[in-house]
C-alpha cells in the first residue's frame, strides 16, 4: 500500500479565475449567436437546399465571354489601389514620426496624432467611399480618397510602432555627435525603419486591392460597380466571371507582394 | 591676442556635485566631484549598475543632471569649440591648418554644459566623441558615410539629409580612417565588418568630429581578447599622439592598469577611489579595488595575457 | 595626405543596375496608377452638400440614437449590438474552425507536400472579399445577420488559418519532441504539446481579427447581411446627414472601446 504523500505539497493554484473567464467567454458567444438569430441547424438545412444551386449558377459555368470586358475595370481597380497606397504612405511617414513618443517628446502632439490615426482606422473604406461619392460624384476619385485615408491610418500605426521599437543606441550615437532632430531622423531612425515602412506600404496595397474591388458597389470606381449591375440583372454567371477575375488578380498581386516583403525584412 | 591661461590653474573638465535621480526614484549618482586634465586617460571602474554609464552620459548631457554642474574650461562661446587646458597649443594647430585663423576673435570662457541647450549644446557635443559597447554603427551605410556622420554638426541640415558632404569633410574622414588603419574598408557596408572593425570606425567617427574628448562606454566588452587589445591600442594611440582626453568605462582591471593614466572608482553612485596609476604599484591598486567592488578581484576581472 | 589618398581603395560603381531597375518599375507603376484616376471636379451640388453635412453634424439624429426597438433601421443601439454580435460569432467560431486548416498547412505537422496544398486552400479562401461572400450567403440563407456571420466566418478562417499556420511553423519543435519521446501518439502530441504552446498566440491573433471583423461587420449590412451597414447606407444615399453623423460617431466610439479592451487583453497574453 502506497501511503499518501501529505507533507509539504505546495498549495494548488487557484483555477477559478481561468474557469470564470472561460464561462464569460462562452456566454458572450452564445448570447451573440442568439441575438443574431444564428441557428446552426436551420443554416445547414438552407445551405443544402439553396446553397448548391446558387453556387452552381455562379460558377458553373461563369460567363467566359465577358472576360475581356472585365479587364479594364479590373485595371482601374488596381490603379486605385496603387494611388491610394502611395498617397497614404506619403502622409503616413511624417505622421508616424510625429506620433512616435521616443522621437518627438511633445506629449500632446503624440496623443493628437494617434487619436487622429485611430479615427481614420475605425471607418471602413466603403463607408468613406460612399460619403465621398456624394461629394465628388461616382468614379474612381472618391474611391482613391477613401483608400488613401485608410492606408494613411494603417501604415502610420505600424510605422510608429516600428519607430518606437528601434535600437536606441544609434539615436544616442547621433546625439553624441552633435546631431539635431533631422540628423537623428535621417541617420538612426530612417535606416532602421525604412524597410519595414516599405513592407507596410506593400501590405496596405494588398489590402487595398481587395477593398478597391468592392468600392465600386457604392459607385466609387473599379470592378465593384459591375457586381451591383449584374446582381440586379440576376446575371449570376457574370458575377462568377468577376469573382474569378478579381480572385486571380488578388492572388497574383499577393504572391508578388509577399515575396518582395520577405526580401525586405 | 587672447590672454594665456596659467598652466595647471583650471582643469579642462570639472564635475561639481553632480547628482542624478531618475524619474522612477532610482538614485544613479550622488554628489560626484572630480577634475580631469586635458590629455588624461581616465578609466572608470565599478560594478554594473554602480553608475558608470550614467556618469559618462552626463558629460555630454545625453542624460541630464538633477543637481550639480559640469564645467568645461576655455570654451569659445562664439562657436562652443573647446581649446583645452592650454589654448595656445590648439590655436597654433588651427593657424597651421588655416592661415586666416584669427585668434583675437576668440572669447574663451568656462562653460557649464548643464546650462546650455539646443544648437549650442549640439556644438559642444561635436567636440565630444562617444563610442559604445555595441558600437552603434549604422549597419546599412558604408564605412565612409558612418565616419561622415561625425561631421553633421559642421554642415547645414540640408547637406546632411541628402548625404552630400563637401570634399574637405571627406578628406577629414579619410585621415580618420587611416589613423585607425581601416582605410581599405572605406566603401564597404558597415554590416560587413567584424566587431573590432566597427569599433574602429566608431573611433574614426569621433576623430572626424575633431573631438577633444573621447567618452568610451565599455568599448571592448563585446570583443574577444585579441581584438580587445587591438582596439585599446588605437584608443591609446589617439590619446598619446593627438592629445585626446579619454574617459572610459572598463570592465577589466588589467586593461585599466595597462592603458589608463588614472583610475576612478564608482560605487553605488558615489566616487570612492581616485588614483594616478603611476603613483602606486599595481598590486596595491588591485587590493584597493576590492573596496570599490565590494568583493575580491577575481579572474573574470582580467582579460588575460595577449596571445 | 597624398599617401593616404593612394591607400584609398577603388570606389565601387554606383548603385547596381538591379536597384535602378526597381526604382524605374515602381515609379512607372505609380504614374500609370495616377493616369487612370478620373477627377470630375467637385460636383455642382457639393457646396450645398457640405453645408448640409455640417448642419447634420450639429443636429445629430438623437431619435435614432435612443430608440430601443428590435429593428436596425429604427434603433441605433440595436444595430450596433447586432453588428457586434455578428463580429463575435464570425470571429470566434472561425477561430476554432481555422485550427484544422492551419494544422493541414503547417509543414512541421504534416510534411511539405500536404502543407503546400493546405496553404493553397487557405489562400483560396482568403482571397474572397467578405462582401462577395456575404452576397453568396444571402442567396443561401436569406438576408440578415446569419449571412453576415457566415461571410465573416469563412473569410476569417482563411485569414486566421494563415496566421495560425505561421505560428505553428515557427514554434519550438522541442515541445513536440518532448511528448513524442514519452511515447505519445499524434493526437496526444497535438493536444498536450502543440496546441497549448501556440494557444496564447492564437488567441491574440483571434482578438486582432475580431477588431478587424468589427469594421467588416459594419459594411456587410450594406448588402443586407445585418448590422449597421444597411441603415448607414440608406442614410448616406438619402442624404440624411444628421443620421449619418450619429452613426459614424457611434461607430467610432464603439470600435475604439472594443479596440482598447481587445488590446489590453492581448497585452496580457503575450
Amino acid at each position: 500500500m502506497i501511503s499518501k504523500f501529505e507533507h509539504n505539497l505546495p498549495k494548488k493554484p487557484n483555477k477559478t479565475k481561468f474557469y470564470s473567464n472561460v464561462i464569460i467567454f462562452a456566454l458572450i458567444i452564445i448570447s451573440s449567436a442568439w441575438f443574431a438569430g444564428f441557428n446552426i441547424i436551420t443554416l445547414f438545412q438552407n445551405f443544402f437546399r439553396f446553397g448548391f444551386r446558387l453556387i452552381g449558377q455562379i460558377f458553373f459555368p461563369p460567363d467566359w465571354g465577358y472576360f475581356d470586358n472585365a479587364i479594364p475595370p479590373l485595371l482601374e481597380t488596381i490603379q486605385m489601389a496603387i494611388v491610394g497606397s502611395f498617397i497614404g504612405a506619403i502622409f503616413a511617414f511624417p505622421a508616424a514620426v510625429l506620433a512616435a513618443n521616443n522621437f518627438i517628446h511633445i506629449k500632446w502632439l503624440n496623443k493628437t496624432v494617434r487619436v487622429l490615426l485611430n479615427i481614420t482606422r475605425t471607418l471602413p473604406a466603403l463607408v468613406l467611399a460612399s460619403i465621398f461619392v456624394g461629394l465628388f460624384g461616382s468614379g474612381s476619385f472618391p474611391g482613391v480618397i477613401a483608400l488613401s485615408i485608410f492606408s494613411f491610418g494603417l501604415i502610420s500605426k505600424m510605422t510608429y510602432e516600428s519607430i518606437e521599437s528601434i535600437d536606441f543606441g544609434q539615436v544616442e550615437a547621433l546625439m553624441s555627435v552633435g546631431g539635431n532632430k533631422w540628423n537623428i531622423l535621417r541617420y538612426s531612425i530612417l535606416p532602421q525603419v525604412l524597410p519595414q515602412f516599405i513592407s507596410y506600404t506593400l501590405y496596405a496595397f494588398e489590402v487595398n486591392v481587395r477593398a478597391a474591388a468592392v468600392l465600386g458597389y457604392v459607385g466609387a470606381g473599379g470592378i465593384g460597380q459591375k457586381y451591383k449591375i449584374f446582381l440586379q440583372l440576376r446575371r449570376f454567371d457574370n458575377v462568377g466571371t468577376i469573382i474569378i477575375i478579381s480572385f486571380v488578380a488578388v492572388l497574383i498581386i499577393d504572391t508578388i507582394s509577399s515575396s518582395i516583403r520577405r526580401r525586405l525584412v | 591676442m587672447v590672454a594665456i591661461i596659467l598652466r595647471g590653474a583650471k582643469k579642462m573638465i570639472k564635475f561639481q556635485n553632480v547628482s542624478k535621480t531618475y524619474p522612477n526614484g532610482t538614485i544613479a549618482l550622488t554628489d560626484i566631484s572630480v577634475e580631469i586634465k586635458e590629455g588624461e586617460f581616465v578609466a572608470i571602474l565599478g560594478l554594473s549598475g554602480a553608475g558608470k554609464s550614467t556618469l559618462l552620459r552626463t558629460l555630454n548631457q545625453i542624460i541630464d543632471c538633477t543637481e550639480g554642474n559640469i564645467l568645461f574650461n576655455n570654451v569659445d562661446i562664439n562657436t562652443y569649440e573647446m581649446y583645452g587646458d592650454d589654448p595656445s597649443k590648439e590655436i597654433e594647430k588651427r593657424k597651421a591648418a588655416d592661415p586666416d585663423f584669427d585668434s583675437s576673435l576668440l572669447n574663451l570662457q568656462e562653460v557649464d554644459i548643464t546650462t546650455i541647450k539646443g544648437k549650442d549644446l549640439r556644438k559642444m557635443r561635436s567636440n565630444i566623441g562617444m563610442i559604445f559597447q555595441n558600437f552603434n554603427i549604422i549597419k546599412r551605410m558604408s564605412v565612409l558615410q558612418n565616419v561622415l556622420t561625425g561631421r553633421v554638426s559642421y554642415n547645414p541640415t540640408w547637406r546632411t539629409i541628402l548625404g552630400l558632404f563637401p570634399e574637405a569633410d571627406k578628406q577629414i574622414a579619410y585621415k580618420a580612417l587611416d589613423k585607425v588603419d581601416i582605410l581599405e574598408k572605406t566603401y564597404h557596408r558597415a554590416s560587413d565588418l567584424s566587431g573590432g572593425q566597427m569599433q574602429r570606425v566608431a573611433i574614426a567617427r569621433s576623430l572626424a568630429q575633431n573631438a577633444k574628448i573621447l567618452l568610451a562606454d565599455e568599448p571592448v566588452a563585446s570583443l574577444d581578447p585579441i581584438t580587445t587589445f587591438e582596439v585599446m591600442e588605437f584608443i591609446k594611440k589617439i590619446n598619446v599622439e593627438d592629445g585626446i582626453t579619454v574617459i572610459s568605462n572598463l570592465h577589466h582591471v588589467d586593461l585599466a592598469l595597462r592603458y589608463a593614466t588614472r583610475i576612478v572608482g564608482v560605487r553605488d553612485g558615489k566616487l570612492v577611489y581616485d588614483i594616478q596609476i603611476k603613483d602606486r604599484p599595481n598590486k596595491l591598486i588591485i587590493d584597493d579595488l576590492e573596496k570599490v567592488y565590494g568583493r575580491p578581484i577575481g579572474q573574470d576581472d582580467f582579460v588575460g595575457d595577449e596571445e | 595626405m597624398e599617401n593616404i589618398l593612394k591607400k584609398l581603395p577603388q570606389k565601387p560603381r554606383a548603385n547596381s543596375l538591379y536597384k535602378t531597375l526597381i526604382y524605374i518599375v515602381v515609379i512607372s507603376l505609380v504614374i500609370w496608377g495616377f493616369s487612370g484616376i478620373q477627377y470630375n471636379g467637385i460636383m455642382q451640388t457639393a457646396r450645398g452638400e457640405i453645408s448640409d453635412m455640417l448642419n447634420g453634424f450639429l443636429n445629430l439624429d438623437t431619435v435614432y440614437l435612443t430608440s430601443f426597438e428590435a429593428d436596425a433601421l429604427v434603433s441605433l443601439p440595436y444595430a450596433i449590438v447586432e453588428t457586434i454580435a455578428i463580429a463575435i460569432c464570425g470571429t470566434f467560431v472561425s477561430g476554432i474552425l481555422a485550427i484544422p486548416f492551419a494544422l493541414m498547412a503547417s509543414q512541421n505537422i504534416v510534411g511539405q507536400k500536404t502543407a503546400n496544398f493546405g496553404k493553397f486552400i487557405i489562400t483560396m479562401i482568403r482571397t474572397f472579399p467578405e462582401l462577395i461572400l456575404a452576397l453568396v450567403f444571402i442567396g443561401v440563407v436569406g438576408p440578415g445577420a446569419p449571412a453576415g456571420i457566415l461571410a465573416l466566418g469563412v473569410h476569417s478562417i482563411g485569414m486566421l488559418g494563415k496566421l495560425y499556420s505561421e505560428a505553428i511553423e515557427s514554434m519550438d519543435i522541442g515541445v513536440k519532441e518532448g511528448v513524442e519521446s514519452c511515447g505519445g501518439n499524434s493526437s496526444e502530441v497535438l493536444f498536450r504539446a502543440v496546441l497549448p504552446q501556440v494557444a496564447p498566440e492564437f488567441l491574440s491573433y483571434t482578438l486582432f481579427r475580431f477588431e478587424i471583423n468589427m469594421r467588416a461587420a459594419t459594411i456587410l449590412g450594406l448588402v443586407g447581411a445585418g448590422g449597421i451597414g444597411a441603415p448607414l447606407i440608406f442614410a448616406i444615399v438619402s442624404r440624411n446627414w444628421s443620421r449619418v453623423w450619429v452613426i459614424v460617431l457611434a461607430l467610432i466610439v464603439t470600435v475604439t472601446i472594443i479596440d482598447l479592451i481587445s488590446s489590453s487583453i492581448r497585452k496580457k497574453l503575450v
